[in-house]
């Protein structure tokens, strides 16, 4: 075999692409991983993991220098100076989108991607999201449902490590969890005011990778959380998932990956005699030296707004519109969870009562609208998450001197708080394109993205903001302040949708395989691949797919059938 | 005149106590842009510092933990004036130390640092009780009061971000290990912080 020649081609380390490693090299074929970041090497590059506040020169404050640098990035809600390696700089990776829709892009170029920066959310979909499209027909039928995808969330539970009750609820199934982070007292009490209340909701422990437990079946090496909550620095423990924790260094061990970083795939090959991908056009990110890779299989996970300008650059004769695209459904649907609605209150009570560790989770009460059938003028439902603690550090109180130094370090009294995600319909207009008016500095065209949450969301969110009053109201809160932000695009990290699955080539991109209807060894594995959002974080059933698409494609392989 | 050079100058000529409470007045009148080389202000202007380190320790004093300026408060409120905040905020800092400095209490008729460091803690109690509604307002104006109440809160983050404002007064747990959801709480439950920014 020539050096520039692999059995497979994963594009991207995040999340789905450190899956594909693990799962193809695992199944014996070599395999090149191409990233377009920087290596970051678990353990190894995790600088400021154990770093305290005050070791930071300015401690929480970012650098000025850093807000010039990452005006985007910087707004995210784990990013400081303590993590902003983990983020892109957005002047050297510029975007853009009309004025009067604002796009808020949030990316991690590094291996491992956005595998060290997410929220661990980690939940099953069910069949209200795989059958919302084909009830309310906005969008296209999913190609699949829970009972397709169910084994691989088994599959991919075991190895990664979630944490989570067992509650019996139709629309968030249970799966293979580790013990949950458990409720705090107060959280405990307002459960039961809630679930007492109403016979439809549950309040429950969130569900989270992160490891309560060692166990068989993860990735060797890693540890119990320690409840430190600073998952963005890269974990020394290892305790939360991560691609650069688990699946890399799984696919490394087969000795089948070759992981080349600073790699950017300038363009996909298509081979019209075969029609068959049979290989890429690599940039080098540092040297801007370009070079060739040829494989018979080609797993796309560069996450899901590049892998989609990705197939729309590379075009061909066969493909003017994007590599795949007959259906012409590339670049289009783009959707995001719309979110900031919010709302908290005081607790009574449980001064007695307290806690010690930082989880690094909460509790959710998982959808309660439209799950059996339509029942609210709007389309779809949201989930709600939250959790109660007590009071730290006030620095806006009376007093001065010793007293004031006493009580300034005493806990304060408890607080609750509650926040909605949404889903958002699949609606055509809200879509990416090339931009070849403003090229990067690799010669690629930019991105001009454009997207907006429209009427349905917009009704959604009356919903979403009165159910939280009323739910605070219910668990006996005082002094209950609820806020609705405007939902900005992006905002959520939950962008997918713009290379659809779907049932049939002329409306949708993918099979149910997240194989390219027109190109058999072409899979597409991340959020660009999914043909509505519900409203959970996508990242569990992202990865199950991918294992999917991995088994089925190395059969296809194997059997000569691509 | 030129502040860094003034203040070495007479530093020299006085031989220590750059920042005692006496000659700060000498320096209101200079240019508040300075590199820092030696441990003196940047942005603060040597009175305002002064006011600045005085307060702090009043807001904060030693006790079995270290005082505000024992942490360094002054300097990283300092720094943060110099190089994070923007003007907005900067000039709330600075107005409301001058504010401070200049104010004539009814009971003397000196500013503050030429009063005694009892008449000082007196002063900024009365200030503290008229800013969160615990006293009367009397002639203090509202932008003091708003102003005052910036920079305590400057001066309680930027000590509860210290190392000695964190370790010798909470409960700091940098790797908890295992975690206790619902667990009794003694009398008076010390808050616990970790490596949280």
């Amino acid at each position: 075999m020539a050096i520039n020649t692999f059995d497979a081609i994963v594009i991207g380390s995040g999340m789905t692409g450190g899956w594909a490693a693990k799962e193809l090299t695992e199944k014996g074929l070599k395999t090149l991983v191409l990233e377009r970041g920087r290596e970051v090497k678990h353990l190894e590059d995790y600088p400021t993991t154990n770093m305290a506040p005050w070791e930071f020169k300015y401690r929480k404050y970012d650098d000025p220098k850093t807000r010039k640098e990452y005006p985007i990035q910087s707004k995210k809600y784990n990013f400081s100076e303590a993590s902003k390696h983990f983020f892109v700089k957005d002047i050297d990776h510029p975007y853009s989108n009309p004025e009067d829709k604002p796009y808020l892009w949030f990316r991690g170029y590094q291996t491992g991607g956005k595998s060290l920066l997410w929220g661990r959310g980690s939940y099953r979909w069910s069949d209200v999201d795989f059958g919302a499209n084909k009830r309310d027909g906005v969008g296209v039928d999913w190609p699949i449902r829970y009972k397709d995808i169910a084994p691989w969330y088994d599959y991919v539970e075991k190895f990664i490590g979630v944490s989570g009750s067992k509650e019996g609820i139709y629309d968030f199934p249970d799966g293979q969890f580790l013990q949950p982070l458990e409720m705090n007292c107060t959280e405990k009490e307002i459960k039961k005011r809630i679930e007492s209340h109403y016979p439809d909701r549950k309040m429950i422990p969130n569900r989270v990778a992160h490891l309560t437990k060692v166990e068989p079946g993860q990735f060797k090496g890693r540890s119990q959380c320690q409840n430190r909550n600073l998952c963005h620095r890269g974990c020394p423990f290892g305790a939360y998932f991560s691609s650069n924790s688990s699946t890399l260094p799984a696919a490394h061990d087969t000795g089948n990956m070759t992981l080349r970083p600073h790699s950017i795939v300038e363009s996909i090959f298509y081979d019209k005699d075969t029609n068959k991908v049979s290989g890429v056009r690599v940039i080098d990110a540092v040297t801007k030296e370009e070079m060739e890779f040829k494989a018979k299989v080609i797993f796309l996970c560069a996450s899901t707004l590049p892998s989609t300008a990705l197939l729309m650059r590379s075009t061909s004769d066969r493909f003017p519109d994007g590599l795949g695209n007959s259906s012409g459904v590339l670049g289009h649907y783009l959707m995001d969870h719309h979110k900031n609605v919010s709302g908290s209150g005081h607790f009574e009570g449980f001064e007695d009562k307290t806690y010690r560790g930082f989880r690094p989770s909460g509790v959710t009460i998982p959808r309660f609208r439209n799950i059996h059938k339509q029942e609210t003028s709007y389309l779809r439902g949201f989930g709600i998450w939250g959790g109660a603690s007590r009071g730290g550090l006030n620095f806006n109180q009376a007093g001065i001197g010793k007293e004031l130094k006493e009580k300034i370090v005493q806990q304060g009294p408890w607080r609750f708080g509650l926040s909605a995600y949404g889903e958002c319909l699949p609606y055509h207009d809200n879509k990416v394109e090339l931009d070849y008016n403003n090229m990067d500095q690799w010669g690629l065209p930019t991105l001009r993205i454009t997207a907006e949450f429209k009427e349905n969301e917009f009704e959604m969110r009356k919903d979403m903001k009165a159910q939280i009053q009323e739910l605070l109201e219910v668990a006996g809160l005082k002094d209950i302040r609820v806020s609705d932000a405007t939902p900005i695009h992006g905002d959520a990290v939950h962008e997918m949708g713009t290379a659809r699955m779907g049932r049939d080539p002329k409306t949708s991109m993918l099979n149910g395989y997240n194989q390219s209807h027109d190109i058999p060894n072409l899979f597409v594995t991340d959020g660009s691949a999914m043909p509505s959002c519900g409203h959970k974080s996508p990242s569990l059933t992202y990865m199950a797919l991918t294992a999917r698409a991995c088994d089925y494609a190395v059969r296809k392989l194997k059997s000569g059938e691509i | 005149m030129d502040r860094r050079q003034a203040l070495k100058n007479t530093s020299r000529i006085i031989g220590a106590g750059v920042f005692a409470p006496a000659i700060s007045v000498f320096f209101q009148g200079c240019n508040d842009s300075d590199i820092p080389q030696d441990g003196l202000p940047v942005a603060l202007s040597l009175s305002q510092f002064t006011t600045l380190t005085i307060l702090s320790d009043i807001i904060i004093p030693g006790t079995k933990s270290a005082s505000a300026s024992d942490a360094k408060v002054p300097e990283f409120i300092d720094l943060l004036v110099a190089e994070i905040f923007d003007s907005e905020l900067s000039n709330q800092v600075q107005k409301g130390l001058k504010e401070i400095e200049n104010y004539i209490p009814d009971s003397g008729h000196h500013p503050f640092s030429n009063l005694s460091a009892e008449e000082q803690v007196l002063f900024i109690q009365k200030l503290d009780n008229a800013a969160y509604g615990k006293g009367e307002v009397g002639k203090f104006k509202n932008d003091l009061l708003e102003n005052y109440k910036s920079i305590k809160g400057l001066v309680l983050m930027a000590y509860f971000t210290s190392e000695k404002g964190v370790t010798e007064n909470l409960d700091y747990a940098p790797v908890p290990g295992e975690y206790k959801a619902c667990i009794e709480a003694p009398e008076e439950p010390l808050i616990t912080i970790g490596n949280h920014m």
